[in-house]
């Protein structure tokens, strides 16, 4: 296990915060069950409450207001689909490393030969854990390349490992198994996808493409060649991890510019490209000596539906909100209201969705919107604070909300959140357009 | 007698043809006559290499080995490696080579299984060779004090490591994966799981621990 020490010491804290969590809940049922042989009445409704909100309490210290964004980002009564999908990937993290005649093996099996052979240099050790593999470095004709090699069987293993989280996420969320099935499809197709590194050679090339013009923004080159199922070679990226890089306290001249590419590169894979990197996560990107925003991962894409993007941005569009008529419909297309809800069910999640759409779409219709602003976030928090303490939509015992929300969700819950980390300053106002429905 | 000419048998020749009637018929040749004749060769010239096919197979078997440590240590990284990388890379190379007679040795395991018939004749020699190399990973591994010297039990590890060997065959014959990778998997788990048993482990402390308890009371 000395290997891990290799791990940024990061992803080591956060999965041993996620360890802490396991251990509450399970500190939690005990205290039930002690509870209900002095107490009989004891509810299950108090466990959950208790599980709830010790995940949750972990969520918001890992990521600071990251999770109350993502709460609301999610646009459910509960945090599910984005700490799900988190927990699940902090799940990987844990996995071993692999060992360097493992690593040998891999190579020759795909490629004949083993990485001493292709490279002039290779380094035995990872450098870098990736989620779902390793990164090693090596150099070929004097150029430096990061390779990530992957577990074997995570592929087989994504399926089953969904099946064992899904009861946890199930009573961590309280809503009914049936309707978690379409979620839980989605993320397992995400996943799956993440585990198929040729696929991601495809689409790391394309969208590095599509968005080389934006400016301060760089990617690495990525080499064929030596890729293949499981693994993927590309350049090798110098300069600092983004959130060492916030650490050294940069200028806010410098935090703008940054803000800026990220905000633009997103902006323009979500409504020009309409297929969108959907894991912005600070550590997939790396600020070069030069002062550029490199982004060095591209294993989680989500290609958007048209239809769904329709639906999704005249949601966000300036003043629809006040539309009662409009409004419901996206809401109703989206999934947000269903046609079987009691009038009492409809009007507390028109007036919980339409407060939450408001604030999250606040930057789309703000010309500068910055990001440092305490209060926004803070107002964002209390809110899904509400909502997650609210009987009525605990009540309503269900989850809301497209399948393709999901992983959108998931994208500005991370881009806000970096840029908030950031403190930086944006034009969010420009990049926005809308397309009237035909 | 019919004149045919009688080629000259080579030592590889009897090896093939041997796992090639193995692998057609399930079975040992039912004789060495029948199948020299299938070689077109003589049967005496059978007894210039092997007394019998049961001596053939287990030369068949060492020959696995032998071309997995020698393909070892034709590699100039290898000598470098620790003890538990030795050991994976042993594993690793050894699925290598068994990998280009796959059908046969599936076939020789399943046999093994059979409760009828007795512990093969070519195992003994196959565990001889493996014992002898894996000692010399567990005396590095004890120098290294990745895995602990134990009273008595320090002569019983290569006999671990051969359990353990018989498992990941076992494992890797039943493997349905694509490119067998599940194998891949439980060689790295299996061997740092023998690794952290072997080495400093809690019952050590426990026991440790209750002698302390013992002789103080």
């Amino acid at each position: 296990m000395k290997e891990q020490d290799k791990i940024p010491v990061g992803k080591v804290k956060r999965a041993a915060k996620f360890v802490g969590t396991g251990a509450k809940m399970g500190g939690n049922y005990v205290k039930y069950y002690a509870k209900k042989l002095i107490k009989p009445e004891t509810s299950k409704a108090e466990l959950h409450e208790a599980n709830a909100k010790d995940v949750y309490e972990s969520l918001s210290e890992l990521k600071g207001s990251a999770l109350k964004v993502a709460q609301m980002m999610s646009m459910d009564q509960n945090v599910l689909p984005t700490a799900y999908i988190d927990k699940f990937q902090l799940a990987q993290y844990n996995a071993p490393p692999l060992s360097y005649p493992l690593v040998v093996r891999t190579f020759k099996k795909y490629f004949g030969k083993s990485p001493k052979e292709i490279f002039d240099t290779f380094s035995n050790h990872a450098v870098n854990a990736a989620s779902i593999g390793q990164v090693h470095k090596a150099i070929l004709d004097s150029k430096e390349l990061a390779i990530k090699v992957q577990y074997p069987g995570v592929a087989e293993s994504v399926s089953s490992d969904l099946k064992i989280a899904r009861p946890i996420a199930i009573q961590i969320m309280n809503v009914k198994g049936k309707e978690m099935d379409v979620y839980f499809k989605e993320v397992e197709e995400r996943l799956l996808e993440e585990t198929d590194y040729i696929l991601e050679l495809e689409r790391s090339i394309e969208l590095t493409e599509a968005c080389r013009h934006i400016p301060n923004l760089v990617f690495p080159t990525y080499y064929p060649k030596y890729s293949c199922e499981r693994v993927l070679t590309m350049d090798w990226i110098d300069g600092q991890h983004l959130r060492e890089w916030i650490k050294t306290n940069p200028n806010q001249e410098i935090r703008n510019r940054l803000g800026q590419a990220l905000w633009d590169f997103y902006n323009h894979q979500i409504h020009e490209l309409k297929t969108v990197h959907a894991d912005p996560h600070p550590g997939n990107f790396i600020i070069t000596p030069t002062e550029e925003l490199a982004v060095i991962d591209f294993g989680c894409v989500k290609v958007i539906p048209k239809e769904f993007y329709q639906s999704y941005f005249e949601l966000m569009a300036p003043d629809v909100s006040q539309n009662h008529v409009t409004f419901s419909a996206l809401l109703e297309k989206l999934d947000f209201i269903r046609k079987n809800d009691s009038q009492d069910e409809r009007d507390m999640f028109y007036s919980t969705f339409k407060e939450m759409v408001e604030l999250l779409s606040k930057p789309f219709h703000t010309e500068i919107f910055d990001f440092s602003d305490q209060t926004y976030f803070q107002s964002i928090f209390s809110l899904g604070e509400r909502i997650s303490k609210d009987k009525r939509f605990k009540k309503a015992n269900s989850a809301r909300g497209s399948r393709h929300g999901i992983y959108i969700n998931r994208t500005y819950f991370g881009l806000y959140t970096i840029l908030h980390e950031m403190k930086a300053q944006v034009r969010t106002k420009v990049e926005i357009k809308i397309k009237k429905a035909s | 007698m019919t004149a045919k000419a009688k080629k000259k048998i080579k030592k590889e020749d009897l090896l093939n043809g041997y796992m090639k009637v193995v692998l057609q018929t399930g079975y040992a040749p039912s004789s060495v006559y029948s199948f020299m004749e299938d070689l077109q060769s003589d049967e005496a010239e059978f007894y210039g290499f092997y007394s019998s096919f049961s001596a053939l197979e287990k030369d068949v078997w060492n020959g696995f080995m032998n071309e997995t440590i020698q393909s070892l240590e034709g590699d100039p990284e290898f000598a470098d490696f620790g003890s538990r990388e030795k050991l994976l890379a042993f594993y690793y190379t050894h699925l290598e080579v068994l990998l280009k007679h796959r059908s046969f040795v599936v076939q020789r395991i399943d046999d093994c299984k059979k409760p009828q018939i007795k512990t093969p004749n070519w195992i003994r020699g196959y565990k001889a060779e493996f014992i002898d190399f894996v000692k010399g990973i567990v005396n590095e591994a004890i120098e290294e004090n990745e895995i602990k010297s134990r009273p008595l039990l320090s002569e019983k590890y290569d006999q671990a490591f051969w359990l353990q060997l018989l498992f990941i065959l076992d494992y890797w014959a039943k493997d349905e994966s694509q490119r067998f990778e599940n194998s891949d998997g439980v060689i790295e788990k299996s061997v740092d799981l023998s690794f952290r048993i072997l080495g400093e482990t809690a019952i050590d402390a426990a026991i440790d621990f209750a002698k302390h308890i013992w002789k103080s009371m």
